[in-house]
């Protein structure tokens, strides 16, 4: 079974692209930064529509402005999206390396009811997660450096086809980055850049309509 | 032939004759559930389930049960749009199927839960499968939604590109006197 890979945007509150994502069929990345302007309770399309979206953890965020990650902002985002969210990616420490896997692995048993992604950075391989990658995880994040992931992403979509997980590609900007995933075989990625700039709406669309078209060419994945 | 085992609660509806064409290219072994609750399209839907599992050559279980009259009351009603929730039908309906199940020899059962039923039925979301599944197990039976990440229009997609035949599907809640489809309700206004 090949399906498509979906498309999770950045929360967007701005009409036009919001517009824009609910034709394409994309669906929305919230987290906890997002807490005051996502209105009503859950995420909606401006025509009213709920969305589909997942849950980010919020480290990313409180990485950029030098801020320790939110434990409080995390759980409040979890008890008022979690019971909706396609996926919850747990916790993680940003360039933590290795170390992050204790922090996420910590939250695992408190959201065993929730659909969770575990986080996997630079330093990580597909070895050292087996080893401690807990069953009620559904999946993978693939997150970590630019470079360590444009070298990694294959291998991780193999491990995660091979046992039957969902492998998630985070911030996933540009169109080749958009080719390497899909032809890997990752379930999902997320961009921002879909969201933050318009007008790259077409570039980025025109990457995965036209998969389907034939102008990637995606082998055939084997059987899970 | 993959060495999975695959009990399929099939209603006759899109969803769920998909799963039987997905479980059937996997190679998994495969029988199917049709479970009678009262709802008004029973006849029809057990018609389309005896067909799809007529088609492929599976075996097809069927049981009914009883739930409160007053939960089923609503779809009964006049036709139209909006989600017409039965307060834990997928709770009663996985139950019967884990009991087959493990009296049968299958270790798992598939339920057409999908992305668009999220926001309307709390019995299709991910955490109420996870917690159905973990119950599951104490019999040795996994619960699994393979559907709830795609949308039907993945689906549609999905069947142009396999070739399958969904012909023999019947997705309404609320069919005529005729026992046509109403072309008014949530299902009948999915895409096809």
């Amino acid at each position: 079974m090949e399906w498509d890979t979906i498309l999770y945007c950045g929360w967007t509150s701005t009409r036009r692209n919001a517009n824009d994502i609910q034709r394409r069929g994309w669906r929305f990345l919230v987290s906890p930064a997002y807490e005051r302007f996502v209105a009503p309770p859950y995420p909606e399309f401006p025509n009213g529509e709920k969305s589909l979206y997942m849950l980010d953890n919020g480290a990313w965020t409180s990485f950029k402005k030098g801020l320790p990650f939110d434990g409080d902002a995390f759980r409040r985002s979890v008890d008022r999206w979690g019971d909706r969210a396609d996926w919850v990616i747990l916790p993680d420490i940003v360039a933590g390396g290795v170390s992050s896997m204790d922090l996420s692995l910590s939250y695992v048993d408190e959201l065993r009811y929730l659909p969770t992604l575990l986080p996997v950075q630079d330093g990580m391989t597909p070895e050292f997660v087996a080893a401690s990658l807990p069953k009620s995880v559904g999946g993978i994040f693939v997150g970590g450096s630019t470079e360590w992931k444009l070298k990694t992403i294959p291998t991780w979509c193999d491990f995660a086809r091979k046992r039957n997980l969902w492998c998630h590609v985070g911030r996933v900007n540009t169109l080749n980055r958009i080719k390497l995933c899909v032809n890997s075989g990752a379930d999902s990625i997320d961009g921002t850049s879909a969201t933050i700039y318009s007008v790259k709406n077409p570039v980025l669309a025109a990457g995965l309509n036209t998969k389907q078209a034939q102008l990637f060419y995606v082998p055939p994945r084997s059987d899970i | 032939m993959s060495s999975r085992s695959v009990l399929i609660l099939l209603s006759g509806g899109y969803d769920s004759l998909f799963m039987l064409n997905m479980s059937k290219a996997d190679g998994h072994a495969t029988a199917c559930l049709f479970i009678d609750y009262g709802q008004q399209a029973a006849q029809q839907e057990q018609q389309a389930a005896e067909r799809a599992c007529a088609d492929h050559g599976v075996a097809l279980y069927s049981a009914s049960i009883t739930l409160a009259e007053s939960s089923i009351t609503p779809m009964n009603g006049p036709s139209g749009a909006g989600p017409r929730v039965v307060p834990g039908r997928n709770l009663a309906l996985i139950g019967l199927a884990v009991n087959h199940a493990a009296s049968e020899g299958y270790k798992e059962v598939w339920i057409g839960a999908t992305a668009d039923d999220v926001h309307d039925y709390a019995d299709c979301r991910s955490g109420f499968i996870m917690g159905a599944d973990a119950a599951a197990r104490a019999y040795g039976v996994q619960v699994c939604a393979p559907l709830i990440r795609r949308r039907r229009s993945d689906l549609v997609e999905m069947v142009k590109r396999s070739g399958w035949v969904m012909s023999a599907a019947f997705s309404c809640y609320s069919p005529d006197e005729n026992g046509k489809p109403c072309g008014d309700c949530n299902s009948c206004a999915q895409p096809a």
